[in-house]
């Protein structure tokens, strides 16, 4: 849905420039307007409200010394890792650097190798990192200076529009180093236990089907679990 | 053989952001790392030793406090 209402912003700014027929103009008018609203409301905002909580709570991250596991795995994926962080008010897990900061709900809920399988998770993305930015920024440059011929479009058409198109064209990276971490927590961990880790992260299943710019369907993610040998 | 003395100095910022997280958390560093130990997860021996003593520590201290009560 979020996806659809993106490419229907960029499609919107792409008619607007291309048609000089006032008419047509009009028409990407109101469906750019129709489009933004919404692409506002289900994700700019969401997205600024949760980096924005997990700004606002970086004080609830308590740093503890590395568990053995921890340690154990990382040097069997030949990571190096800083610091490892409990955060109260969130039930995610995510990278700052070479740090891993979880959420004390998801602890609550798995057992060790579930959280492992998290952890080793979020050690491939610490792993992989330089050659994500390598190659998001290769895929993005060419992007960026196409979007430069935009830059005649009113000023928050110019915004929103560059804004969802780099969106919608990244999202499948972001996907691919998802599924990419996931086989990597998979094989140093145990698919199961990357399979009922990701299970337990979908606290509403009806969420399990739902993807994000940054993350594929739970249920996607699994079945690429399922289908490796 | 003299015992080392080691202090250890924390900046104020450092020290109020501790103080938050504990409040936060509802338990100090020392209980999450034992709450940890008792979920399955393993720390090196020096860390399990110390955390074993504070918490031995902590019941002395709330068995006073409620003699005092």
């Amino acid at each position: 849905m979020r996806c659809v209402v993106a490419f229907l912003v960029v499609t919107s700014v792409t008619f607007f420039k291309i048609f000089s027929d006032p008419v047509m103009k009009l028409l990407s008018c109101i469906l750019f307007f129709i489009s933004a609203e919404m692409y506002s409301l289900t994700t700019l905002v969401p997205m600024l409200l949760s980096y924005l909580v997990i700004l606002r709570s970086s004080h609830e991250v308590m740093w503890i010394p590395i568990p053995k596991e921890v340690i154990d795995l990382a040097h069997r994926m030949r990571v190096k890792v800083k610091k490892l962080g409990i955060h109260l008010s969130l039930y995610n897990a995510y990278t700052k650097g070479s740090s891993i900061i979880i959420g004390k709900a998801l602890l609550d809920r798995l057992n060790v190798e579930e959280s492992c399988a998290i952890i080793a998770h979020e050690l491939s993305h610490i792993k992989r990192r330089p050659v994500e930015i390598i190659i998001k920024s290769t895929y993005l440059i060419p992007i960026s200076l196409s979007i430069i011929s935009w830059t005649s479009l009113p000023y928050v058409m110019f915004l929103l529009g560059a804004l969802a198109y780099m969106v919608v064209l990244i999202t499948p990276l972001n996907w691919l180093f998802e599924l990419l971490a996931d086989i990597d927590a998979a094989k140093y961990v145990g698919k199961e236990h990357i399979k009922s880790a990701l299970l337990a992260l979908a606290i509403d299943k009806r969420k399990l089907n739902e993807p994000s710019e940054t993350h594929p369907p739970i249920i996607k993610r699994i079945k690429n679990i399922e289908q490796l040998d | 053989m003299g015992k080392k003395v080691i202090s250890l100095s924390l900046s104020e910022k450092t020290v109020k952001r501790l103080d938050e997280a504990s409040a936060a958390l509802g338990m100090s560093r020392s209980e999450l790392i034992e709450y940890m130990i008792e979920k399955g997860w393993h720390f090196p021996k020096e860390i399990e030793d110390t955390i074993r003593k504070i918490s031995k520590l902590q019941i002395k201290a709330k068995a006073k406090l409620k003699e005092m009560k």
